[in-house]
């Protein structure tokens, strides 16, 4: 038989008995809506996650360490290859030492950072008064939390910035002996940021006093999908790498694990169904035994009746797949609407609570339509095995 | 008529098994058929006359013995290829016509050239006109069941022409019809073997149709226990008539113990139709369905203008 006809003769056998047919795919659109309403909240939640730690851009960087290997070195040496590997449009050392804000009759400590004028748009670190970066690489100017101007009694921005301060940089050198650099910088920018202290200023200025090793360095990549590689020359050059990425994928790993869990419990409504599939298409190989004697006595080959069978599976999986995966989708996203509605109307914002990838709406249809068409191998092959004169004589 | 038979059986047994029990269906059967004879299994049930018709049929295979249709040996098929005998080379009408009532009637004509792999528009138009031929073009799109028992069986006759076999096997066709009907379709039957030369097995234990059969073979206990050529050979023409079955077969009935069944089946008919006879004419057949000779002569001869229906490749 033809491809098209054992479709439209498995159609016709489905729609012959039209109630348990319904009552069959409806068993796998059960099934198959848990998992994707499940696996959906899954991977909408990671996503949630995951943008809470880090933006797209922050998966884009990676921040090289100081190495304790001896002759591995962070100075401008390997900042120059940095700037050479493949992938890399930016590389922004740091430096950080101790530090004291000085103003007339008071002064508070913080720790001192030494930036290139582009971090800040790398790190995503952004002023919330006055300029969002230095002038120049080499300006006298900082960049302040608040939480370190409080010790100074500087609590009102709008006056602060512009205003000059001392900061006395404290490097640590051989045999624990301090040796004290004070420079005088403007403050152009301060950030809310009241429970940490720091004070950005530009590399240049710390570089005065140190011998050019860096604290770490920061690259960027024009491409997420350059960072391995990216990564991997830097660590082979002997420097310890750390990325935001290392928690997105902590965060990533566990959520396969929720997921998992999450389709397992409509994996189980999945196999009921397929057990219900299997269950109908033994009925209807008794209840079509004379006619699949008759199909064989006026020429039917074994696997005719079989791929009729076994079709008729994979249909009723194939329409439960795809009513299941509409139905799963829809229904998160009705959810998601009474949560964002509750959500805003306490104050709170509205998040996307579900996400289906389309790879695993495929799939997840992809699936049903085969467990279905397993579920009806074996019916359909005791159909095939039915000696044609016994399935004639049987009424 | 050539002499290579279309189908021959040699020296072939049928026995089963029930239980400790050995049953034998058949045993020691020997024939030969020629192509377009009519051919009657005459026997009264339990004679192994079914068996027989299933061994033709390619439905089961004898127990020992070897079947060759047209010199080639059944036994040597596989499943795939015995589908394709009962396909291609078989046409078989049952007693309880055994259409699949969840189709409409062309489709059923047309299920064995959809396993043949043709085309949807090729073997609707094949089915539609044979069931021109059937004279019942007009339930087409009927289902089974809106059918009478007659029209069913004539649908049933329709498809076992649609591959253009060599052999029509029918078994009792006539057992679940009332007189009416069972002439229809006898008409049928014995036209399709006169016009168009089609080889034609008829298994019946009514002895009114053996007047029509080139060869009557009489069955009892499994074995074929007479043959019998009929030198008058009725036609189509005949089927309604009152008439005694001939004196050989008479005869040959009598020898083999069937003499009793014979007699009573045709003064059975001949009461009947005496009584019929008062308000229908002889040789008027009053049913506008009935199918008329010209029609059914349009029906391919099996080897010459036959659409050797040749299987597509998957």
């Amino acid at each position: 038989m033809k491809i098209i006809d054992i479709l439209r003769l498995s159609f016709g056998n489905l729609r012959r008995n039209m109630l348990r047919t319904v009552l069959t795919v409806s068993g796998v659109v059960v099934g198959i809506s848990t998992i994707v309403f499940l696996v959906s909240l899954g991977f909408g939640l990671q996503n949630l996650a995951v943008s809470k730690v880090a933006n797209l851009d922050a998966l884009t960087l990676l921040t090289v360490n100081a190495s304790q290997k001896e002759g591995v070195v962070l100075d401008t040496d390997a900042v120059d290859k940095f700037k050479n590997i493949p992938g890399v449009i930016s590389v922004s050392p740091l430096l950080s030492y101790p530090a004291q804000i000085i103003v007339p009759g008071a002064s508070g400590d913080t720790i001192a950072y030494g930036v290139t004028p582009k971090y800040f748009n790398l790190e995503d670190i952004t002023a919330d008064y006055g300029s969002k970066t230095f002038s120049s690489d080499d300006a006298a100017e900082a960049i302040v939390s608040i939480g370190s101007l409080k010790a100074v009694n500087l609590t009102d921005p709008s006056s602060t910035i512009g205003k000059e301060v001392d900061v006395k940089i404290v490097k640590i050198a051989e045999g624990d002996k301090k040796e004290d650099y004070l420079v005088k910088l403007k403050i152009v920018g301060i950030t809310k940021d009241e429970s940490t202290k720091y004070a950005y200023m530009p590399i240049n200025i710390i570089n005065k006093f140190d011998g050019k090793v860096f604290n770490s360095v920061k690259l960027k990549s024009g491409k997420r999908d350059d960072m391995a590689n990216i990564r991997k020359t830097v660590e082979s050059m002997g420097y310890p790498t750390t990325s935001v990425k290392d928690t997105v994928d902590q965060i990533n790993s566990i959520f396969v694990v929720i997921q998992w869990v999450l389709g397992g419990f409509g994996m189980v409504a999945l196999m009921v169904a397929a057990i219900g599939i299997f269950n109908t298409l033994t009925i209807a190989l008794l209840e079509r035994t004379h006619e699949i004697g008759i199909m064989k006595a006026i020429g039917g080959r074994n696997s005719d009746v079989a791929l009729v069978f076994t079709a008729e599976a994979s249909m009723i999986g194939f329409f439960g797949g795809t009513i299941g995966l509409s139905t799963g989708w829809i229904l998160g996203i009705l959810i998601n609407l009474l949560v964002n509605f509750v959500a805003t109307s306490v104050g709170g914002t509205a998040n996307a609570l579900f996400y289906t990838p389309l790879w695993f709406g495929s799939f997840v249809v992809a699936f049903a339509f085969i467990i279905s068409t397993i579920a009806g191998i074996m019916p359909a092959l005791r159909a095939a095995k039915l000696d044609p004169l016994e399935a004639l004589r049987y009424e | 008529m050539a002499k290579v038979p279309v189908f021959k059986a040699v020296n072939i047994t049928k026995t089963y098994q029930l239980g400790d029990i050995e049953v034998k269906a058949l045993q020691s059967v020997n024939l030969e058929i020629y192509s377009g004879e009519f051919i009657c299994f005459f026997g009264q049930s339990g004679c192994g006359k079914s068996t027989l018709l299933s061994l033709i049929a390619g439905l089961q295979g004898p127990s020992s013995g070897e079947i060759y249709v047209r010199g080639e040996k059944l036994s040597g098929l596989d499943n795939e290829g015995l589908a394709k005998y009962r396909r291609s080379k078989i046409g078989i009408v049952f007693q309880s016509f055994n259409l699949i009532p969840s189709m409409n009637i062309v489709e059923n004509i047309a299920l064995p050239l959809t396993f043949a792999r043709i085309s949807k528009k090729q073997r609707l138009e094949r089915a539609k006109s044979l069931l021109e031929t059937v004279g019942l073009s007009k339930y087409a799109d009927h289902t089974s069941s809106q059918l009478s028992g007659g029209q069913q069986q004539r649908v049933a006759i329709a498809r076992s022409l649609v591959t253009a076999p060599w052999i029509l096997l029918a078994d009792e066709p006539t057992g679940n019809l009332d007189s009416k009907s069972a002439n229809e379709v006898m008409r049928l039957l014995i036209s399709l073997n006169r016009k168009s030369k089609r080889t034609v097995i008829l298994i019946t234990h009514n002895p009114e149709y053996l007047d029509y059969a080139d060869r009557v073979f009489f069955m009892q206990d499994g074995k074929i226990v007479k043959t019998q050529v009929n030198s008058k050979v009725k036609d189509v023409e005949d089927v309604d008539k009152v008439e005694h079955i001939s004196d050989e077969l008479k005869e040959a009935a009598k020898e083999v113990g069937a003499v009793k069944a014979v007699d009573e089946k045709a003064k059975g008919k001949k009461a009947k139709t005496e009584e019929e006879a008062v308000d229908s004419p002889e040789d008027t057949i009053p049913d506008t369905e009935t199918v008329e000779p010209t029609e059914t002569a349009e029906i391919p001869e099996p080897e010459a203008e036959a659409p050797e229906v040749e299987e597509e490749k998957k």
